[in-house]
């Protein structure tokens, strides 16, 4: 991570990393993307669904997916910000469909979710921690107008609970009308957006009528939390990777954290 | 207070309050403004005919000094939309909460006039590193701030126009502001200017939060009225300066046969913001000195 990195992922929260992966590694997960969109639910292998938008274990899908999980773009912000015991909890693919209902996705955080306990954001010895970390590949584009991910930067620090009629009600409709305090961000193909899940997020509607947003949501905690994974997916899935999917004492240092380059064997 | 605007100053580290001052109240403070320009420019030169020395471009008061209330000094009628600013209802019902009962006026008002072309200034201040006396604080139920600015809008500062920018939630930042947002050439784009019309007026945490001025690109000119803030028990850079040296602040006779260290802990209290205060150092051997020279 770099010091500018650190300076805006602490201001903000979060971190918007530009072109972290292009050319055949994006065109081939866009590829298996597509194919897992296109499937039909009762043609996916076993530990694979479609919950609405929420394509589960998609990261699983293909390996040109599973290497999102440890890509060199973000792998060193993961170590960092786990203080190097991550473990992936779970890595769905998700989608917005052009022909989908307009709705937003209310603002949000962990903290409105589970309570203010649920999530840490500490800096020690000059070092980010954070014990529930969100990273976005994209893996289309969302150009200005289009709408998408919204987020409140410098949420993650808020020592107030955020009264229920901020940001007109957590409810935002349209980028002509964002409430100040509010940004929308808007990642190409290729970007990545790393996220504490302190951050209060959420979701303009999707207005292009001939695009779809798809990106993946790689869910990162300290390694001695988190659950298993279904047998089925671990089955699937490199050993590098099946080590960071699994759990392990406070302690134990991963033999995959010790490498800066991660690849799957 | 309310809820909303409590939650959104621990959040940014700023607050801009709508439409405080009504258009009444703005064309009194700058008639007021237009007189006092006008005073200045017509002083001479002579030592002593410019206390605080405004600063002037191409004929024009661009800015007064912050450390003498000139505003505060005016002939009424001119004083007292100033006279007015400085207690104001709605914003003592906020400052109480910010810096703390007692709180109390350490410098200005001051004024920032810019005309375009006016060069900006460089981006000061941020959570890290911290400065207690101006530093913000938060334990969950209470917060506290030892530096808060109030600046009374007396002109529109549209979106693009520059003046008053500031990073939100820098306040809180563990690591120092990079040398590119200093100067904004590459300011990340954490660097915010908010949109304020006159009357509005923009509360911000200075010293703890990272802030500064834009260079002024609109035609028309900036005019904000600067009050400066401080808890009961902190000074900035307020008289306090100019009174704090040992035999004003305690007694001559007190202090007229003291060592050069044992004066040093006798200075009244204000920053060091220009490095004029001699810091005391212990060695090893358990010599206490004045670190670089600085006696008083």
């Amino acid at each position: 991570m770099t010091e500018k990195q650190r300076y805006l992922l602490d201001l903000w929260g979060y971190l918007h990393v530009r072109n972290a992966f292009s050319g055949e590694e994006l065109a081939d997960a866009q590829k298996a993307a597509e194919r897992y969109v296109n499937s039909k639910p009762e043609e996916l292998p076993e530990g694979f669904g479609i919950e609405g938008k929420r394509h589960l274990n998609g990261f699983a899908f293909d390996k040109s997916l599973e290497r999102l999980a440890t890509h060199p773009s973000i792998w060193p912000i993961i170590k960092e910000i786990t203080k190097g015991r991550p473990r992936l909890t779970s890595g769905t693919l998700q989608i917005n469909n052009p022909d989908e209902l307009k709705d937003v996705l209310r603002l949000h955080c962990a903290k409105d979710d589970y309570g203010w306990d649920a999530i840490r954001w500490d800096v020690r010895d000059g070092r980010i921690f954070c014990n529930h970390v969100v990273a976005f590949p994209y893996l289309t584009d969302v150009n200005p107008g289009d709408g998408g991910l919204l987020v409140v930067p410098g949420s993650h620090k808020s020592n107030f609970e955020r009264p229920p009629e901020a940001f007109n009600g957590g409810i935002v409709e349209d980028l002509d009308h964002l409430p100040d305090g509010v940004v929308n961000i808007t990642p190409k193909a290729g970007d990545v957006v790393i996220m504490s899940e302190g951050v209060t997020h959420g979701a303009l509607p999707w207005t292009p009528k001939d695009r779809m947003r798809m990106y993946m949501v790689l869910r990162y905690h300290p390694q001695y939390a988190g659950s298993d994974m279904p047998e089925e997916i671990r089955e699937r899935l490199s050993p590098e990777t099946l080590e960071l999917v699994s759990g392990a004492a406070h302690k134990t240092v991963k033999e995959i954290v010790k490498r800066d380059v991660i690849t799957l064997s | 207070m309310t809820e909303q605007e409590r939650y959104f100053w621990d959040l940014t580290g700023y607050l801009v309050l709508r439409q405080v001052l009504s258009p009444a109240d703005v064309k009194a403070a700058n008639d007021a403004y237009e007189c006092y320009a006008q005073s200045v420019l017509e002083m001479t030169d002579e030592p002593g005919d410019r206390p605080g020395k405004p600063r002037i471009e191409n004929g024009i008061v661009v800015r007064t000094s912050n450390q003498f209330p000139h505003f505060l000094e005016m002939e009424k009628p001119h004083c007292d939309p100033f006279r007015d600013t400085v207690a104001h209802p709605l914003i003592m019902s906020c400052l109480v909460e910010m810096c703390g009962r007692g709180f109390r006026l350490d410098h200005g008002p001051e004024i920032i006039s810019h005309v375009k072309g006016v060069p900006g200034g460089a981006m000061h201040g941020s959570g890290d590193p911290h400065k207690p006396w101006v530093g913000y604080q938060n334990n969950g139920e209470s917060h506290w701030v030892g530096g808060v600015t109030v600046s009374w809008q007396l002109a529109d500062q549209p979106e693009g126009a520059g003046g008053f920018s500031c990073v939100p939630a820098s306040h809180k930042s563990h690591y120092p502001m990079p040398e590119g947002v200093k100067w904004r050439e590459d300011d990340l784009g954490a660097v915010h200017q908010p949109i304020c019309k006159a009357g509005d007026v923009v509360i911000f945490m200075d010293g703890a939060q990272t802030h500064g001025t834009m260079p002024w690109m609109a035609d028309h000119q900036r005019r904000a009225v600067l009050v400066k803030y401080t808890g009961r028990t902190c000074a900035r850079q307020g008289p306090e300066k100019l009174f704090g040296d040992p035999e004003n602040h305690w007694d001559e006779a007190l202090v007229s046969d003291m060592t050069t260290e044992q004066r040093a802990v006798m200075l009244g209290p204000y920053s060091n913001h220009r490095g004029e205060v001699p810091y005391l150092g212990v060695s090893e051997d358990g010599t206490v000195a004045v670190e670089d020279g600085r006696a008083r």
